[in-house]
Protein backbone atom coordinates (compact mmCIF):
# COMPACT_ATOMS: atom_id res chain seq x y z
CA UNK A 1 0.00 0.00 0.00
CA UNK A 2 2.65 2.33 0.78
CA UNK A 3 3.90 2.27 -2.53
CA UNK A 4 1.04 3.34 -4.21
CA UNK A 5 0.94 6.30 -1.83
CA UNK A 6 4.33 7.12 -2.99
CA UNK A 7 2.78 7.21 -6.63
CA UNK A 8 0.09 9.34 -5.67
CA UNK A 9 2.28 11.64 -3.65
CA UNK A 10 4.74 12.19 -7.21
CA UNK A 11 1.14 12.88 -9.11
CA UNK A 12 -0.08 15.27 -6.71
CA UNK A 13 3.22 17.04 -5.74
CA UNK A 14 2.93 18.25 -9.61
CA UNK A 15 -0.18 20.79 -8.91
CA UNK A 16 -2.34 18.72 -11.34
CA UNK A 17 -4.76 20.19 -13.50
CA UNK A 18 -8.32 18.36 -12.67
CA UNK A 19 -7.84 17.04 -16.65
CA UNK A 20 -4.44 15.42 -15.42
CA UNK A 21 -6.11 13.86 -12.31
CA UNK A 22 -8.45 12.89 -14.45
CA UNK A 23 -6.22 11.03 -17.15
CA UNK A 24 -4.15 9.55 -13.77
CA UNK A 25 -7.02 7.85 -12.60
CA UNK A 26 -8.65 6.72 -15.40
CA UNK A 27 -5.70 4.28 -15.34
CA UNK A 28 -6.65 3.12 -12.09
CA UNK A 29 -8.50 0.31 -10.44
CA UNK A 30 -11.89 1.35 -8.73
CA UNK A 31 -10.23 -0.07 -5.26
CA UNK A 32 -7.12 2.36 -6.32
CA UNK A 33 -9.05 5.35 -7.45
CA UNK A 34 -10.79 5.31 -3.93
CA UNK A 35 -7.58 5.20 -2.74
CA UNK A 36 -6.29 7.99 -4.20
CA UNK A 37 -9.33 10.06 -3.38
CA UNK A 38 -8.84 9.17 0.03
CA UNK A 39 -4.81 9.96 0.10
CA UNK A 40 -5.85 13.04 -1.34
CA UNK A 41 -8.58 14.49 0.78
CA UNK A 42 -6.17 13.44 4.06
CA UNK A 43 -2.86 15.35 2.35
CA UNK A 44 -5.41 18.12 1.90
CA UNK A 45 -6.70 18.43 4.94
CA UNK A 46 -3.33 17.56 6.41
CA UNK A 47 -2.00 20.71 4.73
CA UNK A 48 -4.50 22.74 5.63
CA UNK A 49 -3.37 25.06 8.88
CA UNK A 50 -4.21 24.28 12.33
CA UNK A 51 -6.04 27.09 14.17
CA UNK A 52 -5.14 27.66 17.76
CA UNK A 53 -7.69 29.47 20.32
CA UNK A 54 -5.64 32.51 21.81
CA UNK A 55 -5.47 32.24 25.90
CA UNK A 56 -7.56 35.75 26.07
CA UNK A 57 -10.38 34.10 24.39
CA UNK A 58 -9.74 30.87 26.17
CA UNK A 59 -10.47 32.80 29.23
CA UNK A 60 -13.92 34.26 28.19
CA UNK A 61 -15.32 31.51 26.97
CA UNK A 62 -14.07 29.42 30.50
CA UNK A 63 -15.61 32.27 32.54
CA UNK A 64 -18.56 32.49 30.42
CA UNK A 65 -18.98 28.82 30.45
CA UNK A 66 -19.47 28.50 34.37
CA UNK A 67 -21.35 31.60 34.53
CA UNK A 68 -24.54 29.95 31.66
CA UNK A 69 -23.52 26.26 32.41
CA UNK A 70 -22.45 26.00 36.39
CA UNK A 71 -24.89 25.29 38.45
CA UNK A 72 -22.75 25.23 41.57
CA UNK A 73 -23.20 28.25 44.52
CA UNK A 74 -20.53 30.35 45.09
CA UNK A 75 -19.23 29.91 49.03
CA UNK A 76 -21.01 32.57 51.16
CA UNK A 77 -18.62 33.62 53.88
CA UNK A 78 -19.96 33.30 57.29
CA UNK A 79 -19.83 36.74 58.19
CA UNK A 80 -22.50 36.98 55.31
CA UNK A 81 -24.31 33.87 55.97
CA UNK A 82 -25.40 34.73 59.11
CA UNK A 83 -26.62 38.31 58.45
CA UNK A 84 -29.03 36.26 55.63
CA UNK A 85 -30.00 34.05 58.63
CA UNK A 86 -30.78 36.96 60.84
CA UNK A 87 -32.90 39.04 57.84
CA UNK A 88 -34.88 35.22 57.08
CA UNK A 89 -35.81 35.36 60.77
CA UNK A 90 -37.37 38.83 60.74
CA UNK A 91 -38.84 38.25 57.24
CA UNK A 92 -40.78 34.82 58.65
CA UNK A 93 -41.49 36.63 62.02
CA UNK A 94 -43.44 39.11 60.07
CA UNK A 95 -44.98 36.52 57.85
CA UNK A 96 -46.23 35.09 61.02
CA UNK A 97 -47.99 38.20 61.82
CA UNK A 98 -49.59 38.85 58.59
CA UNK A 99 -51.36 35.27 58.30
CA UNK A 100 -52.28 35.52 62.05
CA UNK A 101 -54.13 39.28 61.28
CA UNK A 102 -55.65 37.78 58.30
CA UNK A 103 -57.48 34.79 59.88
CA UNK A 104 -58.43 36.88 63.08
CA UNK A 105 -59.96 39.06 59.91
CA UNK A 106 -62.05 36.72 58.27
CA UNK A 107 -62.96 35.37 61.42
CA UNK A 108 -64.68 38.35 62.73
CA UNK A 109 -66.16 39.00 58.82
CA UNK A 110 -68.06 35.62 58.69
CA UNK A 111 -68.77 33.45 55.36
CA UNK A 112 -69.86 36.88 53.26
CA UNK A 113 -67.35 38.71 54.82
CA UNK A 114 -66.40 40.47 51.31
CA UNK A 115 -68.20 40.26 47.86
CA UNK A 116 -65.60 41.61 46.30
CA UNK A 117 -63.03 39.85 47.62
CA UNK A 118 -65.15 36.67 46.02
CA UNK A 119 -66.03 38.24 42.72
CA UNK A 120 -61.77 38.79 42.77
CA UNK A 121 -60.92 35.19 43.85
CA UNK A 122 -63.27 34.14 41.39
CA UNK A 123 -61.80 35.58 38.64
CA UNK A 124 -58.01 34.65 39.05
CA UNK A 125 -58.98 31.58 40.41
CA UNK A 126 -60.87 31.39 36.37
CA UNK A 127 -57.51 33.24 35.11
CA UNK A 128 -54.95 30.87 36.45
CA UNK A 129 -56.49 28.28 33.84
CA UNK A 130 -55.75 30.08 31.08
CA UNK A 131 -51.79 29.27 30.00
CA UNK A 132 -50.48 32.32 29.78
CA UNK A 133 -47.58 32.35 27.49
CA UNK A 134 -43.97 34.32 27.05
CA UNK A 135 -42.99 32.58 24.59
CA UNK A 136 -42.24 34.54 21.32
CA UNK A 137 -41.95 33.33 17.82
CA UNK A 138 -37.85 33.11 17.55
CA UNK A 139 -38.24 30.68 21.15
CA UNK A 140 -40.59 28.89 19.73
CA UNK A 141 -38.48 28.66 16.71
CA UNK A 142 -36.01 27.23 18.42
CA UNK A 143 -38.22 24.82 20.06
CA UNK A 144 -39.43 23.12 17.14
CA UNK A 145 -35.60 23.27 15.13
CA UNK A 146 -34.92 21.14 18.47
CA UNK A 147 -37.88 18.39 18.69
CA UNK A 148 -37.50 18.17 14.94
CA UNK A 149 -33.45 17.30 15.20
CA UNK A 150 -34.59 15.20 18.14
CA UNK A 151 -36.87 13.73 15.37
CA UNK A 152 -39.98 14.69 17.10
CA UNK A 153 -41.62 15.63 14.62
CA UNK A 154 -45.42 15.98 16.53
CA UNK A 155 -43.84 17.89 18.80
CA UNK A 156 -42.08 20.14 16.19
CA UNK A 157 -45.36 20.39 14.42
CA UNK A 158 -46.94 21.66 17.58
CA UNK A 159 -44.59 24.30 18.03
CA UNK A 160 -44.97 25.90 14.33
CA UNK A 161 -48.22 26.13 14.48
CA UNK A 162 -48.20 28.28 17.66
CA UNK A 163 -45.90 30.40 15.30
CA UNK A 164 -47.95 30.45 12.11
CA UNK A 165 -50.98 30.90 14.26
CA UNK A 166 -49.79 34.50 15.10
CA UNK A 167 -48.00 34.56 11.53
CA UNK A 168 -49.37 32.37 8.82
CA UNK A 169 -46.67 34.03 6.89
CA UNK A 170 -43.68 32.72 8.45
CA UNK A 171 -41.55 31.09 5.91
CA UNK A 172 -39.55 28.93 7.96
CA UNK A 173 -42.20 27.86 10.16
CA UNK A 174 -43.62 26.52 7.13
CA UNK A 175 -40.61 25.19 5.26
CA UNK A 176 -39.97 23.67 8.66
CA UNK A 177 -43.31 21.87 9.71
CA UNK A 178 -43.38 20.79 6.22
CA UNK A 179 -39.87 19.02 6.16
CA UNK A 180 -41.42 17.48 9.67
CA UNK A 181 -44.36 16.39 7.78
CA UNK A 182 -42.37 15.01 5.62
CA UNK A 183 -40.32 12.87 7.68
CA UNK A 184 -43.49 12.07 9.87
CA UNK A 185 -44.64 9.91 6.55
CA UNK A 186 -47.01 12.67 6.13
CA UNK A 187 -45.66 12.75 2.20
CA UNK A 188 -49.07 14.23 0.65
CA UNK A 189 -49.09 16.96 3.00
CA UNK A 190 -45.71 18.16 2.94
CA UNK A 191 -45.44 18.53 -0.80
CA UNK A 192 -49.22 20.99 -0.20
CA UNK A 193 -46.90 22.82 1.71
CA UNK A 194 -43.57 22.65 -0.24
CA UNK A 195 -45.81 24.54 -3.08
CA UNK A 196 -46.52 27.63 -0.88
CA UNK A 197 -42.63 28.12 -2.28
CA UNK A 198 -43.07 28.35 -5.60
CA UNK A 199 -42.66 31.77 -6.82
CA UNK A 200 -41.06 33.05 -3.88
CA UNK A 201 -38.06 33.47 -5.83
CA UNK A 202 -35.95 32.29 -2.89
CA UNK A 203 -33.61 29.85 -2.33
CA UNK A 204 -36.10 28.30 0.08
CA UNK A 205 -37.94 27.65 -3.35
CA UNK A 206 -35.27 25.54 -4.74
CA UNK A 207 -35.19 23.48 -1.56
CA UNK A 208 -38.84 22.97 -0.79
CA UNK A 209 -38.79 22.03 -4.80
CA UNK A 210 -36.40 19.74 -5.06
CA UNK A 211 -38.33 17.90 -1.58
CA UNK A 212 -41.12 18.44 -3.15
CA UNK A 213 -40.37 16.44 -6.27
CA UNK A 214 -38.90 13.77 -3.22
CA UNK A 215 -42.17 13.01 -1.95
CA UNK A 216 -43.66 12.73 -4.96
CA UNK A 217 -40.71 9.56 -5.90
CA UNK A 218 -41.50 8.65 -2.59
CA UNK A 219 -45.58 8.24 -3.37
CA UNK A 220 -44.48 6.95 -6.85
CA UNK A 221 -46.08 9.89 -8.88
CA UNK A 222 -43.12 9.40 -11.90
CA UNK A 223 -45.04 12.03 -13.91
CA UNK A 224 -44.82 14.91 -11.14
CA UNK A 225 -41.56 13.87 -10.45
CA UNK A 226 -40.66 14.09 -14.33
CA UNK A 227 -42.69 17.69 -14.50
CA UNK A 228 -40.03 19.17 -11.35
CA UNK A 229 -37.29 18.23 -12.81
CA UNK A 230 -38.42 19.89 -15.76
CA UNK A 231 -38.88 22.96 -14.13
CA UNK A 232 -35.65 22.45 -12.68
CA UNK A 233 -34.13 22.07 -16.05
CA UNK A 234 -35.59 25.21 -17.22
CA UNK A 235 -33.52 26.96 -14.30
CA UNK A 236 -29.80 26.94 -14.93
CA UNK A 237 -29.41 29.60 -11.36
CA UNK A 238 -31.22 26.67 -9.61
CA UNK A 239 -29.70 25.09 -6.22
CA UNK A 240 -30.67 21.65 -7.75
CA UNK A 241 -29.71 21.66 -11.30
CA UNK A 242 -26.63 19.44 -11.57
CA UNK A 243 -28.16 17.31 -9.45
CA UNK A 244 -31.69 16.87 -10.67
CA UNK A 245 -29.78 16.30 -13.92
CA UNK A 246 -27.89 13.67 -12.64
CA UNK A 247 -31.20 12.01 -10.79
CA UNK A 248 -32.64 12.39 -13.93
CA UNK A 249 -29.60 10.45 -15.77
CA UNK A 250 -30.20 7.49 -13.25
CA UNK A 251 -33.70 7.01 -13.26
CA UNK A 252 -34.15 7.37 -17.26
CA UNK B 1 -32.98 35.30 -14.78
CA UNK B 2 -34.80 34.60 -10.85
CA UNK B 3 -32.51 37.00 -8.45
CA UNK B 4 -32.12 34.94 -5.20
CA UNK B 5 -33.51 37.28 -2.54
CA UNK B 6 -32.19 35.81 0.48
CA UNK B 7 -29.79 33.87 2.92
CA UNK B 8 -26.82 34.54 0.47
CA UNK B 9 -25.86 37.71 1.84
CA UNK B 10 -24.13 37.58 5.24
CA UNK B 11 -26.53 36.94 8.10
CA UNK B 12 -26.69 39.37 11.37
CA UNK B 13 -25.40 37.00 13.12
CA UNK B 14 -22.60 37.47 11.38
CA UNK B 15 -21.39 39.30 14.44
CA UNK B 16 -21.22 36.68 16.82
CA UNK B 17 -18.30 35.19 14.73
CA UNK B 18 -16.97 38.49 14.43
CA UNK B 19 -17.15 38.91 18.31
CA UNK B 20 -14.87 35.59 18.59
CA UNK B 21 -12.71 36.84 16.24
CA UNK B 22 -11.65 39.98 18.40
CA UNK B 23 -13.00 38.50 21.63
CA UNK B 24 -15.36 41.42 22.24
CA UNK B 25 -16.73 40.31 25.39
CA UNK B 26 -19.84 41.27 25.64
CA UNK B 27 -21.41 40.40 22.09
CA UNK B 28 -20.33 36.39 23.38
CA UNK B 29 -22.07 36.79 26.11
CA UNK B 30 -24.80 37.62 24.40
CA UNK B 31 -24.05 34.43 22.14
CA UNK B 32 -24.02 32.27 25.51
CA UNK B 33 -27.23 33.91 26.54
CA UNK B 34 -29.34 33.30 23.51
CA UNK B 35 -28.54 30.15 22.79
CA UNK B 36 -26.85 27.92 25.82
CA UNK B 37 -30.41 26.83 26.73
CA UNK B 38 -31.49 25.48 23.32
CA UNK B 39 -28.18 23.26 23.48
CA UNK B 40 -28.87 22.15 27.10
CA UNK B 41 -32.38 21.19 25.73
CA UNK B 42 -31.38 19.19 23.14
CA UNK B 43 -28.29 17.29 24.81
CA UNK B 44 -30.73 16.25 28.08
CA UNK B 45 -33.42 14.98 25.15
CA UNK B 46 -31.02 12.97 24.16
CA UNK B 47 -29.26 10.99 26.78
CA UNK B 48 -27.08 13.83 28.20
CA UNK B 49 -26.20 15.58 31.32
CA UNK B 50 -25.84 19.40 31.62
CA UNK B 51 -22.13 18.65 31.98
CA UNK B 52 -22.26 17.52 28.33
CA UNK B 53 -23.67 20.11 27.03
CA UNK B 54 -21.55 22.38 28.67
CA UNK B 55 -18.55 20.78 27.09
CA UNK B 56 -19.92 20.10 23.82
CA UNK B 57 -21.37 24.24 23.55
CA UNK B 58 -17.71 24.78 24.35
CA UNK B 59 -16.44 22.92 21.79
CA UNK B 60 -18.82 24.11 19.13
CA UNK B 61 -17.81 27.78 20.11
CA UNK B 62 -14.33 26.92 19.13
CA UNK B 63 -15.54 25.52 16.41
CA UNK B 64 -17.02 28.84 15.14
CA UNK B 65 -13.75 30.41 16.35
CA UNK B 66 -11.79 28.17 13.97
CA UNK B 67 -14.32 29.35 11.00
CA UNK B 68 -14.21 32.26 11.82
CA UNK B 69 -10.50 32.22 10.91
CA UNK B 70 -10.85 31.10 7.53
CA UNK B 71 -13.36 33.68 6.07
CA UNK B 72 -16.37 32.28 6.90
CA UNK B 73 -19.74 33.89 6.72
CA UNK B 74 -22.65 33.57 8.05
CA UNK B 75 -25.20 33.17 5.95
CA UNK B 76 -28.22 32.02 7.93
CA UNK B 77 -29.49 32.36 11.88
CA UNK B 78 -26.74 31.32 14.25
CA UNK B 79 -29.22 29.07 15.80
CA UNK B 80 -29.67 25.90 13.71
CA UNK B 81 -26.33 26.33 12.47
CA UNK B 82 -25.13 25.95 16.01
CA UNK B 83 -27.09 23.48 16.41
CA UNK B 84 -25.90 21.08 13.61
CA UNK B 85 -22.74 21.40 15.12
CA UNK B 86 -23.81 20.59 18.48
CA UNK B 87 -25.60 17.56 17.32
CA UNK B 88 -22.33 16.46 15.71
CA UNK B 89 -20.32 16.48 18.15
CA UNK B 90 -22.99 14.63 20.59
CA UNK B 91 -23.44 11.60 18.18
CA UNK B 92 -19.78 11.52 18.23
CA UNK B 93 -18.96 11.78 21.85
CA UNK B 94 -22.12 9.45 22.34
CA UNK B 95 -20.27 7.00 20.04
CA UNK B 96 -16.82 7.60 21.61
CA UNK B 97 -18.60 6.20 24.99
CA UNK B 98 -20.48 3.62 24.01
CA UNK B 99 -18.98 2.44 20.85
CA UNK B 100 -22.61 2.50 18.96
CA UNK B 101 -24.95 5.28 19.58
CA UNK B 102 -28.56 4.82 21.18
CA UNK B 103 -30.12 8.23 20.97
CA UNK B 104 -33.49 9.30 18.96
CA UNK B 105 -31.25 11.57 16.77
CA UNK B 106 -32.18 10.86 12.88
CA UNK B 107 -29.10 11.08 11.13
CA UNK B 108 -28.97 14.43 9.00
CA UNK B 109 -30.35 13.45 5.56
CA UNK B 110 -29.09 14.59 2.91
CA UNK B 111 -32.43 15.14 0.66
CA UNK B 112 -34.32 17.46 3.74
CA UNK B 113 -32.36 20.24 4.55
CA UNK B 114 -33.26 20.87 8.36
CA UNK B 115 -32.66 24.06 7.79
CA UNK B 116 -31.73 26.14 4.43
CA UNK B 117 -28.89 27.67 4.48
CA UNK B 118 -27.57 25.68 7.63
CA UNK B 119 -26.72 22.92 6.13
CA UNK B 120 -24.67 24.41 3.39
CA UNK B 121 -22.56 25.61 5.77
CA UNK B 122 -22.39 22.59 7.98
CA UNK B 123 -20.24 20.94 5.13
CA UNK B 124 -17.85 23.82 5.71
CA UNK B 125 -17.50 22.57 9.19
CA UNK B 126 -16.84 19.21 8.58
CA UNK B 127 -14.34 19.81 6.54
CA UNK B 128 -12.72 22.06 9.58
CA UNK B 129 -13.45 18.86 11.58
CA UNK B 130 -11.93 16.41 9.13
CA UNK B 131 -9.00 18.58 8.85
CA UNK B 132 -8.81 18.71 12.86
CA UNK B 133 -8.76 14.81 12.51
CA UNK B 134 -5.88 14.04 10.53
CA UNK B 135 -3.58 16.16 12.52
CA UNK B 136 -5.15 14.47 15.54
CA UNK B 137 -3.34 11.38 14.30
CA UNK B 138 -0.44 13.83 12.78
CA UNK B 139 0.26 14.17 16.76
CA UNK B 140 -0.24 10.57 17.54
CA UNK B 141 2.95 9.47 15.30
CA UNK B 142 6.25 8.94 16.40
CA UNK B 143 8.06 11.92 16.18
CA UNK B 144 10.09 10.73 12.99
CA UNK B 145 6.95 10.04 11.33
CA UNK B 146 5.66 13.40 12.22
CA UNK B 147 8.57 15.19 10.84
CA UNK B 148 8.55 12.85 7.98
CA UNK B 149 4.80 13.64 7.02
CA UNK B 150 5.15 17.63 7.79
CA UNK B 151 8.15 18.24 5.78
CA UNK B 152 6.72 16.65 2.44
CA UNK B 153 3.25 17.53 2.76
CA UNK B 154 4.44 21.35 3.56
CA UNK B 155 5.57 24.05 1.15
CA UNK B 156 8.75 26.72 1.54
CA UNK B 157 8.30 30.42 0.89
CA UNK B 158 7.64 29.94 -2.78
CA UNK B 159 5.01 27.83 -2.11
CA UNK B 160 6.63 24.81 -4.18
CA UNK B 161 7.07 21.53 -2.05
CA UNK B 162 10.52 20.80 -0.54
CA UNK B 163 12.23 18.46 -2.63
CA UNK B 164 12.74 14.85 -1.73
CA UNK B 165 16.96 15.26 -1.74
CA UNK B 166 16.25 18.35 0.42
CA UNK B 167 13.96 16.71 2.99
CA UNK B 168 16.30 13.75 2.70
CA UNK B 169 19.16 15.81 3.79
CA UNK B 170 17.78 18.13 5.97
CA UNK B 171 16.92 14.79 7.96
CA UNK B 172 20.55 13.36 7.60
CA UNK B 173 19.10 10.15 6.09
CA UNK B 174 19.68 8.69 2.38
CA UNK B 175 17.40 9.27 -0.08
CA UNK B 176 15.91 5.86 -0.99
CA UNK B 177 15.18 5.66 2.83
CA UNK B 178 13.23 8.84 3.55
CA UNK B 179 10.82 8.34 0.31
CA UNK B 180 10.50 4.68 1.63
CA UNK B 181 9.90 5.95 5.48
CA UNK B 182 7.46 8.72 4.57
CA UNK B 183 5.51 6.50 2.52
CA UNK B 184 5.14 3.93 5.20
CA UNK B 185 4.27 6.69 7.93
CA UNK B 186 1.57 8.07 5.59
CA UNK B 187 0.37 4.37 4.65
CA UNK B 188 -0.04 4.20 8.86
CA UNK B 189 -1.21 7.70 9.58
CA UNK B 190 -3.81 6.92 6.51
CA UNK B 191 -4.79 3.56 8.29
CA UNK B 192 -5.17 5.07 12.05
CA UNK B 193 -7.75 8.03 10.46
CA UNK B 194 -9.72 5.54 8.56
CA UNK B 195 -10.45 2.96 11.73
CA UNK B 196 -12.05 6.22 13.13
CA UNK B 197 -15.57 5.62 13.32
CA UNK B 198 -15.83 9.61 12.81
CA UNK B 199 -14.08 9.69 9.77
CA UNK B 200 -16.92 7.94 7.99
CA UNK B 201 -18.92 11.06 9.06
CA UNK B 202 -16.21 13.44 7.73
CA UNK B 203 -15.98 11.86 3.73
Amino acid sequence: MSALYEKFEDILRQNPSVEEIRDFTNNLTSKEKESFDEYKRIRESAMAQRSTVPEDLKNTLNKLGEDYFDDEKKPINNVRNLRSVFYLRIAAAFLILAAAFFLFDRWNAGPNYDANALVAENYYSKKSDIKRSDENTETLLYKGVIEYESGNYNAAVGHFLKIEKSDPDYMQSIYYRANAYFKNGNTELAIQMYRKFLGTATEMEDYAEWNMMLGHLKLGNLEEVYRVLDRIDLQPDHLFYKKAKDFRKSID
Amino acid sequence: MRTKTTLMSTHEDQRFIDALLNNDREVIDELYQKMHKPVISMILKNGGLKSDAKDIFQDAVVSLYELAQNDFKLTCPLMPFLLLICKRKWINLKRKRQKEFSGNFEDVSMAISSDVDAEILFKKYELLERNKLVHEYIEKLGPSCQQLIKLSWSKNSEGKYMKWPEIAEKLNLSYAYTRKKAAECKARLIELIKKDPRYKDLI
